[in-house]
């Protein structure tokens, strides 16, 4: 069967989310043995996820995904322990079939799963275990390749049903197919169908883009009740079904286990009464609700300027129409600012397997806690903070929990604790990554700073630099190389990678207690509150965040050092960076005075010099085209200001490593 | 073959025009290429004119060329089928195609058509 490309990317959408689904589902499996609505909600994914492939004509998919689901229903109905080997194999195959659909996406085939799992797979799914080791299955049976997609029956006696299924009439212009559920149903058994044509109107009044058949159908199967339930879990209304028992009395019969629907087509819009609306969401394309909020944003800058013009007309009319515009503007910024939030749950739901496979590797029991997953963040924000999480995760498992040996040893439980935690501090966001391991040996940080030469042979422990230590490029105090940890690559780009995200990252450890890591980031990315600065007759915007303090500082008082200006901020020495020269501009004739914005750079203040403050602002971000400048590391975007102009923009790390670079090619580097 | 009349380049038959039979009087409507959800629209038009010309006549529709078909193609033929019959009117699908016979069997509408069934496709 050849791919449906009409509807592949919403398949390829909807399976990431239920392979997401699925692995968290199969996570949990273990520690909710007997859950009931855990244990279908995982199976639900599968069976999704199966039937989705097979709609747009991925059959291996859905094949090998037939498989899958046929170890969970053999949970499901008790035939199947869960355990340990059978969640490893489970999500190894979870882990084929995100492979398999990333290959579809890119355009290409899904490669053939691993031979062994598959043997695994149809072990399980005959109600066989495996060893601990897997792959050895302790029973002989011959292997299932899921071609059999009746599955195993666990009811021995056939049962006929009968299916009455009427669609709503939008289906066919929806883009499904209602025959896909009858090829469902016949997977079950054997069945047979009656189309019906009571609600087909005449050819004159027919819309043919609309379905109006309806079917009954009786499917003679030894497959569960429930079975025939799942065929039908994508439609929305579930009155579109009723299952009743063809085979017994009307007595017996648990007919109309559904309400029949009123007569007449059924519409999405037309819920009966009684009968609970369900909220409806759109897929929107990411790059267009960025244009969205960006136009809104900028209609919101506009509108705020708008106060100026209420003394043009006398007319009341006029200043009421200027008040409601400049509201209007803020209210559809605000909303649509909100379209861009997404909860963290999205990203955190991917920690958890991450945490298993990496204990069972290392042999360290953990238990991993996760809180505020429904704390709210920008959807970009997100995107990228799942690499960085990923390595404090890493290291807290390799660096920082003991073997549960040692932990018994030093009197603590043997299972390892790992917290992630994000919540609202203030205007910012703020997730935790904690352990209950070995903290950080300040000593052996410092011995091994001075042996890299990072701090001076004299640096005693408690200066604060030791602390910093740990985001210096190539640092590792980890004595073996692992696979997990340990070269020394990683902590400098987290780092690195939130701060682009203008966020902060931070930690505290104590010996023997344990690390927490505190990342801290901006709710949104497409808006900043910034200042507006002058520097050679241009305006530039600069983050508030990057700025810890702004000076003005007399000419005078204004010093040199090697040959390099800098300032004297409240006894500290600060090397000052012009932005006119780092941009390659004109310097201007100030009038007897500097304003300096103190940034942080490596951990210490550097000022850049600007000609004049000229207030804050609020600033929507829009993507920088690279052809612009030449000083593309200068600058994160451009901004439209309330008058209308275009203003880029800074960046002030990029500033002063741009300045830095300069002067490092002329041979006098900034130092630190 | 003759290019579509709309489209000066295109490769596609031009749409079939309801034309007199030879012998029975019969309206014949020729059915070429997909009769799918994104084509039903422009059959479903040619239908409803040919069954609005008057007096009551057969309407045949030769389906030989056509194809691929699916739900939508099927509904739209059960319900010419059934307008035809109230009126009194004979309806034949002449030349169905393989596919259009096995998806009237999936679809449970076999029993349906049988009687408006003329020569199979070869």
């Amino acid at each position: 069967m050849a791919i449906d490309t009409r509807f592949l990317g919403l398949f390829l959408e909807e399976a990431r989310e239920l392979l997401q689904a699925l692995e968290a589902g199969l996570m949990d499996l273990e520690a909710r043995q007997g859950d009931r609505e855990h244990i279908d909600r995982t199976f639900r994914a599968a069976h999704t996820l199966k039937g989705a492939a097979g709609m747009v004509g991925l059959s291996g998919i859905a094949k090998f995904t037939h498989g899958v689901e046929a170890v969970l229903d053999k949970f499901r109905s008790g035939a199947l322990p869960v355990t340990a080997p059978a969640i490893t194999r489970l999500l190894q195959a979870r882990d084929y079939l995100a492979s398999a659909i990333d290959a579809v996406a890119e355009g290409g085939q899904p490669g053939e799963p691993d031979i062994e799992l598959v043997a695994d797979l149809s072990v399980l799914a005959t109600g066989g275990d495996l060893a601990p080791g897997g792959t050895q299955p302790t029973i002989t049976t011959p292997p299932i390749l899921f071609d059999d997609e009746t599955g195993t029956p666990a009811v021995e006696v056939p049962v006929t049903y009968r299916v009455t299924f009427t669609p709503q009439v939008e289906m066919l212009r929806e883009g499904t197919n209602p025959l896909g559920f009858l090829d469902e149903l016949r997977e079950l058994g054997e069945l047979r169908v009656l189309v019906r044509t009571d609600r087909l109107p005449d050819l004159g009044e027919l819309d043919p883009t609309e379905c109006y058949l309806t079917w009954e159908a009786d499917l003679t199967t030894t497959a569960e009740r429930s079975r025939l339930d799942e065929v039908f879990l994508f439609l929305g209304d579930p009155r579109q079904v009723v299952v009743t028992r063809a085979d017994a009395s009307p007595a017996e019969s648990p007919a109309l286990e559904r309400p029949l629907p009123d007569s007449g087509p059924t519409r999405n819009n037309e819920p009966a009464k009684g009968t609970k609306t369900v909220g409806t969401r759109v897929r929107v394309d990411a790059e267009r609700l960025d244009q969205l909020v960006g136009m809104a944003g900028e209609l919101a800058v506009l509108t705020d300027s708008l106060p100026n013009l209420v003394g043009a007309s006398s007319d009341p009319a006029w200043s009421g129409a200027i008040e409601a515009l400049e509201r209007l503007g803020r209210l559809l910024r605000d909303t649509t600012l909100e379209l861009r939030m997404v909860a963290v749950e999205e990203l955190f739901v991917r920690f958890p397997r991450l945490v298993r496979d990496i204990s069972e590797r290392l042999g360290k029991k953990i238990d991993l806690k996760i809180e505020g997953a429904d704390t709210q963040l920008d959807r970009t924000i997100i995107e990228h903070l799942f690499d960085p999480m990923i390595h404090l995760i890493r290291n807290a498992i390799d660096h920082g929990l003991e073997p549960p040996e040692e932990r018994l040893a030093a009197g603590k439980d043997p299972v390892g604790q790992i917290r992630i935690a994000a919540g609202h501090e203030g205007d910012r966001v703020a997730i935790r990554i904690s352990d209950d391991g070995l903290g950080l040996d300040r000593a052996k940080v410092l011995k091994k700073g001075i042996r890299q030469g990072l701090v001076p042979a004299d640096t005693p422990i408690d200066d604060p630099r030791v602390a910093t230590l740990i985001f210096e490029a190539g640092f590792s105090t980890k004595e073996q190389v692992g696979e997990l940890s340990g070269r020394g690559v990683g902590l400098d780009v987290v780092r690195d990678t939130i701060r682009n995200l203008r966020g902060t990252v931070s930690y505290r450890s104590v010996e023997g207690q344990g690390t927490t890591f505190l990342i801290q980031l901006p709710l949104t990315l497409a808006m900043i509150d910034g200042l507006l600065v002058e520097a050679s007759g241009d305006r530039y915007v600069v983050p508030i965040g990057q700025v810890d303090e702004c000076v003005a500082l007399p000419s005078e008082e204004l010093s040199s050092t090697l040959g390099r200006p800098a300032a004297v901020v409240r006894g500290e020495l600060v090397p000052i960076v012009s932005l006119w020269a780092t941009l390659g501009r004109r310097e201007t004739p100030t009038a007897g005075r500097r304003e300096l914005l103190l940034t942080r750079y490596a951990e210490r203040h550097v000022a850049v010099a600007v000609d004049r403050l000229l207030g804050r602002v609020q600033a929507v971000i829009q993507p920088l085209d690279s052809s612009l400048c030449s000083h593309r590391a200068c600058f994160s975007g451009t901004t439209i200001l309330g008058d209308g102009s275009v203003s880029l923009i800074l960046d002030l790390s990029g500033v002063v490593a741009d300045a830095r670079a300069a002067e490092t090619n002329g041979g006098a580097a900034l130092r630190n | 073959m003759e290019g579509c009349d709309r489209f000066p380049f295109c490769r596609f038959p031009p749409m079939s025009e309801p034309s007199e039979g030879p012998n029975d009087g019969a309206t014949t409507l020729v059915f070429h290429g997909p009769v799918t959800r994104s084509e039903v629209a422009k059959w479903h038009g040619l239908l409803v004119s040919a069954f609005a010309k008057g007096p009551v006549r057969p309407v045949r529709l030769d389906l030989t060329a056509s194809g691929p078909w699916d739900l939508a193609g099927l509904q739209l033929l059960l319900a010419a089928m059934i307008s035809a019959r109230k009126v009194g009117r004979e309806f034949i699908l002449q030349g169905p195609p393989s596919v259009l016979r096995e998806l009237a069997e999936r679809a449970g509408a076999s029993a349906l058509l049988a009687p408006a069934w003329g020569e199979t496709q070869a």
